[in-house]
Parts: C-alpha cells; structure tokens; sequence
C-alpha cells in the first residue's frame, strides 16, 4: 500500500516520549469532538460490561481501546456501530445523538475481527455491497470498489470468493469493503488478530499510512499493547468496564495513572516504599525490597509518609558488574535468568531481598569484553529522573 | 474389507438384511411375470405397464405429489420463518415453551395428531379433501422443516448479518441478501423431508382427507386389505425410488462444505 502521507517527523522539542506528528486536538480546548460518550453503562445480567464512560474521540484521530479481553472495550465500541445499546448515557457523533439510530442507517463502518465476508459473494460483491445498498448507479459502484480494491492491492482478486483467499488477502477485502462507503468513523475489532507476526507488523504501518492518507477517524479495539502503541494516536486503557487512563502511547507508557496500567503496559518492576524527605528536586524513598533508600524525580500528591511504587522500566535499569560505578540508585543482586533475544538481552536480578528485577540491555555491539553469567554478582542502578512514583 | 472380523461381518450382514430383505423381496416379486404374488413366474415389466393403465393408482399418485409440493411449500416457509424467531430473537417470554411446543408435534402419536385435526376441520366446518390433508401434513411437517433450519442458524456466524447492517441493509434485506442463501441448502432439506413426510403419510391422511382426495398410501394400504398384487409391488418400488432419491438429495444439500 504505497500512499501519499504527511511527514511524521515532530518539529517541536516534545515533553514526554516520541511524538508521532503534529496531530493533538485533545490539547485544544476549542476542539470539538467527533465522538463522545456521555456516562455510558451497559450490563449483561449481572457483570457490568461498560461502567460508567465519559470520552471523547476527535476528527482524524486513530484512536485505540486496549484492556484485557472481557474489559469492555468491544462492547464500547458496537455501541458506535449500533450493535449494542447503552442502558444508561447516550453516545453522539458529530453531535448527533445516536439513540435509537439502527446500525443500518449511522455513518459508521466497521471491521469484523472475523473479517465476516459474505461466502456466497465475490471479493467486488462482498465490497459492493454497501454502495448498493445506498442505491447508486452501476456505473460509480463499480469504479469506486476498483478504486478501493486497487488500494487495499486486491484487484486481480475481485473475482474470487473469500474461501479461496489467504488470511492477509480477506483483511485487505474486509478493510476494502469497510472503507468503501467512506465513513465518518472506522470502528476495527482486532483487526490484525488473525495474521501471524511478521504480516502483522507490515500491516500495521500499513494501516497507519492508510488512515493518514484517508482522513478518515480510526476507532480501534485489541488486547495488544505493542499494536495499540505503535498505531494509535491516543489509546484508552480499560479495565472492568472503566477507563483507567487516557493518553498518548508515550504517556500511558512512561506515566502511567496505577500500578495497574504500569503493569499492564510493557514490563516493569515496583519497589514498594515509604517517601522519607525531598531530596533536591525529588524525594526519597525507603524501600525494604530494594534494600536501600531510592532516589526519585518529583511526584505529585506525595509528602513524607506517603505509601508509594517505585515503577522502573527494564530498559531504564543499568546493570555493571559488581565493585564497578553505577549512576545511582545501587543495588546489589546475582543474576537469576537470562533471556538472550538478539536485539536484547533481557536479565533477571534476585536482590537480596528476594525481588527479582528485570533489566534490559540493547546489544549495540556483537561482543562484550567482560560478558554477564548466570549466578554474577552484579549491581544495578537507575537515574531518578526514570523511575515513576505511583500512589494508586 | 479391511478391519472387519468375522463377528463384524456376520452383524453387518444380518442387520442389513433385517432392514432391507423385505424391501428387496418387494422391488424382486414387483418384476415377476406370474399373477400370484408368492410364486415366481419369470422376469417382467407387465405390472409396470399395468400400472400406468389403473386410473385410481394414477389419480391417487397425482394427489399424493400436489398434496407434498403443496404442504412443502407452506411447511417450509412457517418452519423457516419458526426456526428464524427462535434463533434470532435474543429472549422473549416463553421462548423456552415455544422452542419445546414446537417440537412435541414431533414426538405426537399420529393417530392424537390426526384425531385432533379431524375434530378441528369439523368444528370449523372445512370440507374435508386436498386441502384438509394439505393443511394436516403442514402441521406436523414445519417441525421438522423448523429443527433442520434451526440447527443450521445456531451454527450461523451472526456476525455476517451485523456487517450486512453495518454496510447499510434493512434487517429484510440482511436476511434475504445474506442469512437466507446461506442457509438455502437447510431449507432445501427442510423442503425435501417435509415433501417425503407428506408422500409416506397414511395415518393423518386417513383421518383428514375426504372424497376425492385419496392418497397413493391410502389407496395402496385399500387395495392390499383385498389382497396383495404385483402392481402394488410396482408402485410401492416406484415410491420407494423416489424417496431413496429424496433423502439422497437431503443428504448432498445438507452435507457440510469443506470449507465454512
């Protein structure tokens, strides 16, 4: 899929992270948003599938729901697409009220994570069928499903039925037919779940191109945290029917809201602690399982007292052998496991205490002078300005 | 045969042969030659020809089939339309009782069924011929169209008609445009049964149908109280080719594709 797109490059020195682009209407708060849900709650029987969710999603945004499966992100998102109703609060679009809109007349698409084509139709009968639907001449239905089919590189198919497609060619056909109308909204439900690794991957900036070239606002729903923070704009954390935390990839990343987010979110390791004083800019903890008082960058809603985490991404972990400097942060340990994966090389610390970190290394060069065993007594050490102080 | 032991066999051969001697002595005896039924005579296709010179046979066979398009036809559309809000609708009240109501028909002695119908048509005054055996073998055949079709829905991807109405079609279309061709080789075989259903029926013909509106069993099951002749033999291996035909029709529509 080779398609005009603007540059990605970010301009101005960013806060927090990676900047994708130039894109952040949730910063305006002129901006009106595209979508919104206004106190959503929806049960089913007993279990509270969406609890109470205030969001709101802006134009072009690639927006991305990510929470464990049973969260309730799937079920947010077919109450755009009309498949669910709200029991309580009311879902609008462009300030439309959806309420008693059925799910054939709203301006939304979507993508099935089954794909869902119709086995019966050929790949341009399962994309034109939307268009016919609307009732427009033969003429434009067929030049718009070669034009979508052509972007989506499935025209030499059109003649086939989806039986005899591979998985890659039915997500391009689902996608194909998706767009076609041109909706306002593009919903997706796990719409990668079914390639395998490497398709994944190229799909995915393939996507993003796409979205980008198109205009149009993506609206997407996966358990996968790398999908959700290599492609989304924005991503909304859910957990039990709520949203736990909404931002950024980097944000959500590098600060997250609790320890659950933190957690759920790449690796990390916690040292539980209480704050002892400020410290410069920061504070200091005392941690029982680091087995020393940690220095911490500043942190709101702490004081002396104060029960706190100490989340460190392994990535931020510097490990040297022990006797040698470490920047701050020292602790002592032997290294319990090693996972040598190529580009990294992850290690498993046992402090003294019984904790078991996990630091990471990129292998920049091919050979080390002094290489890390199993069983080293190592040391490992943080910068203060890493580590994220959590107190929920 | 490979991996058949002897005991394998002789159980092979003797259940086949209970369930199928009879048959074969009728299909034999129906090309005998000779006029007595339990004398063989030689090889023949009198009967055959004779056959198709007895006008009560003929018309009675013409009944049977109008009879079986006809109720078929209806069975099929009430099943189908029975198995859909069965299926589809997510609950209602008594949905449990509907679903068991509509099966008991089912598992209904004949003779209930067809005394019940009997008295209904005399309650309600309707002249008893085709279209009394029409409406009784309606009855009873949509609860099979309805548990062939219902099978096939539950085992139905709904998320075919949620991108049907996604991609902007009323839920009358999602149905005829996606739900019903795709369950087409269901409702063929409902057609099918309920077709064959209505050809074998004696017992609710028997109590329904009036003058004028003799079917092919009743006629048949008339004929042999008066003893038994080689053209009975004939039509019966006639009906039994053609249902053999049938339920190989129901069995290629029904069979599941390769890949679903």
């Amino acid at each position: 899929m080779i398609l005009d797109s603007p540059s990605r490059s970010s301009r101005s020195a960013p806060a927090i992270g990676a900047v994708r682009r130039d894109f952040a209407p949730w910063k305006d708060p002129g901006a009106v948003p595209l979508i919104r849900y206004e106190g959503v709650r929806k049960r089913f029987g007993a279990t509270a599938a969406v609890d109470g969710v205030d969001l709101s999603v802006f134009e072009r945004e690639f927006f991305c729901l990510l929470g464990p499966s049973g969260c309730g992100k799937t079920t947010l998102m077919r109450m755009l697409g009309g498949f669910e109703t709200p029991d309580e609060g009311r879902v609008t679009l462009a300030g439309r009220d959806l309420s008693g809109v059925p799910p054939h007349l709203r301006p939304v698409n979507m993508m099935f994570q089954s794909y869902a084509l119709f086995p019966h139709m050929t790949v341009a009968g399962n994309v034109a069928f939307g268009l016919k639907q609307d009732g427009l001449p033969r003429t434009e239905i067929a030049a718009r499903v070669d034009a979508v089919l052509d972007t989506v590189q499935m025209r030499g198919l059109a003649d086939r039925k989806p039986d005899a497609l591979s998985g890659g060619q039915k997500q391009r056909v689902a996608l194909a037919r998706a767009l076609v109308k041109r909706p306002k909204v593009l919903l997706l439900d796990e719409p990668l779940g079914a390639l395998d690794k490497r398709l994944r991957e190229e799909t995915q900036y393939e996507l993003m191109d796409l979205q980008v070239a198109l205009g149009i606002t993506f609206l997407m729903v996966t358990h996968d945290q790398d999908e959700a923070m290599t492609m989304a704009d924005r991503i909304a954390i859910m957990d039990e029917g709520r949203i736990v935390q909404v931002g950024t990839p980097a944000e959500i990343y590098e600060a997250p809201a609790d320890r659950g987010v933190a957690a759920f979110l790449g690796d990390v390791t916690i040292f539980e602690g209480v704050v002892q004083g400020r410290d410069g800019e920061g504070w200091t903890v005392a941690s029982e399982p680091a087995g020393c008082v940690l220095r911490v960058g500043e942190a709101a809603g702490v004081a002396p007292g104060t029960a706190v985490g100490v989340a460190i991404r392994p990535e931020k972990l510097r490990i040297v052998a022990e006797g040698d400097p470490a920047p701050a942060n020292v602790m002592d340990g032997e290294v319990w496991d090693i996972g040598y994966l190529g580009d990294w090389t992850i290690y498993r610390v046992k402090l003294a205490s019984g904790l078991i970190v996990r630091v990471s290394q990129a292998n920049a060069a091919r050979f080390v002078e002094r290489p890390v065993g199993w069983e080293d007594r190592v040391r490992i050490g943080f910068d203060p300005a890493s580590a994220v102080v959590l107190t929920a | 045969m490979k991996g058949l032991s002897r005991i394998d066999l002789a159980a092979l051969t003797f259940g086949f042969a209970f369930l199928y001697l009879p048959i074969l002595i009728l299909v034999v005896y129906s090309f005998n030659a000779s006029k007595l039924v339990t004398v063989w005579g030689g090889f023949s296709t009198e009967w055959y020809a004779a056959l198709f010179r007895n006008k009560a046979l003929m018309d009675a066979a013409g009944v049977t089939f109008r009879v079986g398009i006809v109720s078929a036809t209806i069975a099929t559309i009430l099943g189908t339309m029975a198995a859909v809000a069965l299926v589809r609708v997510p609950r209602f009240t008594g949905k449990g009782l509907f679903t068991g109501l509509l099966y008991a028909p089912i598992v209904m002695p004949e003779v209930i069924t067809g005394l019940s119908l009997l008295l209904l048509f005399v309650a309600i005054d309707l002249d008893r011929g085709f279209w009394s055996v029409t409406i009784a073998h309606v009855t009873f055949a949509m609860c099979y169209v309805a548990v062939v079709v219902r099978s096939r829905l539950s085992t139905f991807d709904r998320s075919l008609e949620e991108a049907a109405a996604d991609l902007g079609a009323t839920p009358l279309r999602a149905f005829f445009s996606v739900t019903l061709p795709l369950i087409a080789p269901a409702v063929a075989a409902g057609w099918l049964l309920a077709f064959t259903l209505s050809i074998d029926d004696l017992v609710l013909a028997s109590f329904t149908s009036g003058p004028g509106a003799t079917t092919l069993p009743m006629r048949i099951y008339g004929q042999v109280r008066l003893g038994v002749t080689p053209e009975i033999n004939a039509i019966s291996t006639l009906m039994i080719g053609a249902v053999a035909l049938v339920v190989i029709a129901v069995s290629l529509a029904t069979r599941p594709r390769a890949a679903r």
